[in-house]
């Protein structure tokens, strides 16, 4: 198992190495001088000179991406135009935020995609199912910022029962945090339920047509200790995979949902980054995203491994 | 009925039915097709069929509910909200064929080189489309829309490359499993070169899953056209799209909800359209999965 892990890390630091180029490469897009790109509106010469030298501008574009890859494994991600404070200190302020809230959202997901996808698969072709698949179909096309703006609509602006947006830090308030995370986690994660129902439903109908599901019934063993000993433990070991993986598509989604619900996490900081030219922001958030993406990649292949008793040797 | 033209009947009724006829006999398929071709209608026709200009203020009819004259309402600025749905159609489908199509022929011709030449070919490739993949679909589009500049056009592209190693990995896999056909290994022994190959034995036998993944992927396009146009990296204002005008509708919830209700809808109804098209064209064209 160990050398399958290594195996995968071993293609995992390649491909982190190829997004780096690429997130350095993203630069080579803006038209002009990068150095007066990279120095924002005001284009103070102080500024876009300091620039000019500490990406060395002047240099071959290997040499370029050498010293800025240098800077990024020493932890520095370079210093936002618009805070004036060093990017690493802004991840590491923003980072938490959106781990809650993706975290929350996971949990909901589960909550609920879970056991809908079970009781679909046991209520094949009733009316229930029928509802399940509407409503899998539902959390794929529904947009989350429109349904962030509609929950508004309803629970904040007509019934005033939850705050409309902002953000409450656990350590001032822990009723407070959850009140203003509720919908903005609701809303993340109801379309990664969509997706768990829908493969639960599917593991679970293959579950319960393997012969030992059959042999379970011929001893009379009951529907409930069927599907919870014998089927569930076999069905779950795709979806913990998937939701593994899923894990890191929520940190992606929060873009749009802490836009929507003004919470000042890893999304909106992309998105402030985007509209004061904060370049070098934007890249550190794409570059930290995609590690994190490949970390939850591994831990799914882990997952798969540890769950999976062939695999476990 | 001639004895032969019994044979001919019953020759037909044993026949596979073709990947039409499986698609018209799935009905949420068709339901799918039909949303999508009337929203493709709405988009040819927006000048005939809208009854105000999209554009055009009415300082007399500022955040109007909806009502006989405006069926939909009016925005912030006088703007009738049905004729900005109906012209908002044309920047959302565009989005959608336009970066599907950037996607699928920068994708395809790589996944068909990677899948046929296999070793070092398909290592570099693969490697790319792995680093792409790394990085979460919209949050690349957002970083390649904030770098380009905002634009409907740069959303396109930028939406594009985002969805291209979707149909590097498709297009990869079912070349590996067309390569090990007999007619690839027989047009190989006659000499035939690796380009006529590709093009006349590999392609036409792996479009099938290529025509589903693009129409599933239209509906990922243009949400995440929307998506760009909310965070002002689409359509630029005052030219109508759905994301955009959800954007402005934020602001006025309390007193226009109306605003809010109808872009978000008409973007729920073409995604579903292309879902549920893309996913009847796969029990139509692949049967098998």
């Amino acid at each position: 198992m160990m050398r399958l892990l290594l195996r995968r890390l071993g293609i995992a630091l390649p491909t982190l190495l190829l997004v780096s180029m690429l997130v350095f490469g993203l630069q080579k897009l803006l038209p002009g001088d990068p150095a007066l790109a990279l120095a924002g509106e005001e284009r103070n010469p102080e500024v876009v000179e300091y620039l000019r030298a500490k990406y060395h501008f002047n240099d071959p574009v290997p040499v370029q991406y050498a010293v800025w890859l240098r800077d990024l494994l020493r932890g520095d991600f370079g210093t936002s135009i618009r805070t004036r404070l060093p990017i690493g200190t802004m991840l590491a302020q923003k980072l938490p935020v959106t781990i809650e809230l993706a975290v929350l959202s996971m949990l909901i997901a589960v909550l609920v995609g879970v056991p809908a996808g079970i009781v679909a698969a046991l209520k094949r072709g009733t009316w229930i199912d029928y509802g399940t698949s509407i409503f899998g179909l539902a959390g794929l096309s529904i947009p989350s910022f429109w349904l962030g703006i509609m929950l508004i609509l309803g629970l904040s602006v007509h019934l005033g029962w939850l705050p409309a947006g902002g953000f409450v830090p656990p350590s001032q308030s822990l009723w407070g945090n959850l009140q203003s995370m509720l919908m903005p986690a609701f809303v993340l994660g109801i379309g990664t339920a969509a997706i768990l129902m829908r493969h639960t439903r599917g593991a679970m109908i293959a579950a319960l047509q393997q012969d030992y599901v059959r042999t379970a019934r011929a001893k009379g063993v009951t529907q409930w200790k069927i599907v919870v000993r014998h089927a569930l433990p076999n069905a779950l070991i795709p979806v913990v995979t998937l939701g593994t993986l899923q894990f890191g598509e929520l940190l992606a989604g929060a873009v749009l949902t802490e836009q929507v619900f003004s919470i000042p996490g890893f999304g909106k900081m992309i998105v402030d980054g985007v509209f004061s030219r904060d370049y070098a922001v934007v890249q550190a958030v794409v570059l930290v995203t995609a590690g994190f993406f490949l970390l939850t990649s591994l831990a799914a292949d882990a997952a798969y491994m540890v769950l999976n008793p062939r695999l476990r040797a | 009925m001639t004895p032969a033209a019994s044979i001919v009947s019953s020759d037909a009724a044993s026949k596979p039915p073709s990947g039409v006829r499986r698609l018209l006999g799935e009905p949420s398929a068709l339901i799918g097709a039909v949303i999508v071709v009337l929203f493709a209608l709405m988009a040819l026709f927006a000048p005939l069929i809208t009854p105000y200009d999209p554009i055009a203020s009415d300082w007399m009819a500022i955040r109007l509910p909806p009502n006989a004259q405006h069926w939909f309402g009016t925005d912030d600025l006088g703007r009738d909200v049905l004729s900005r749905v109906i012209f908002g159609t044309r920047a959302s489908l565009s989005a959608g064929v336009v970066s599907v199509a950037v996607a699928v022929l920068v994708g395809v011709p790589f996944g068909l080189l990677a899948g046929y030449f296999g070793r070092f070919v398909d290592t570099a490739i693969s490697r790319i489309a792995d680093a792409l993949l790394a990085c979460p679909f919209l949050v690349l589009a957002i970083a390649l829309a904030a770098f380009l500049g905002p634009s409907l056009q740069n959303a396109m592209i930028a939406i594009g490359i985002s969805a291209t190693p979707i149909f590097i990995r498709v297009a990869r896999a079912q070349t590996l499993v067309v390569c090990t056909e007999d007619y690839i290994a027989a047009a190989r022994s006659q000499g035939i070169g690796h380009l006529a190959i590709l093009t006349g034995h590999v392609l036409p036998n792996v479009l099938a899953p290529i025509i589903v993944q693009a129409t599933l992927t239209m509906a990922i396009a243009v949400l995440a056209e929307a998506s760009l146009a909310f965070l002002g990296l689409g359509q630029l204002p005052p030219a109508p799209s759905w994301g955009s005008m959800l954007d402005v509708a934020r602001q006025f919830l309390g007193e226009a909800p109306w605003m809010a209700v109808w872009p978000g809808l008409a973007i729920i109804a073409v995604v579903v359209g292309f879902n549920l098209l893309g996913d009847g064209l796969n029990d139509a064209l692949n049967p098998r999965d």
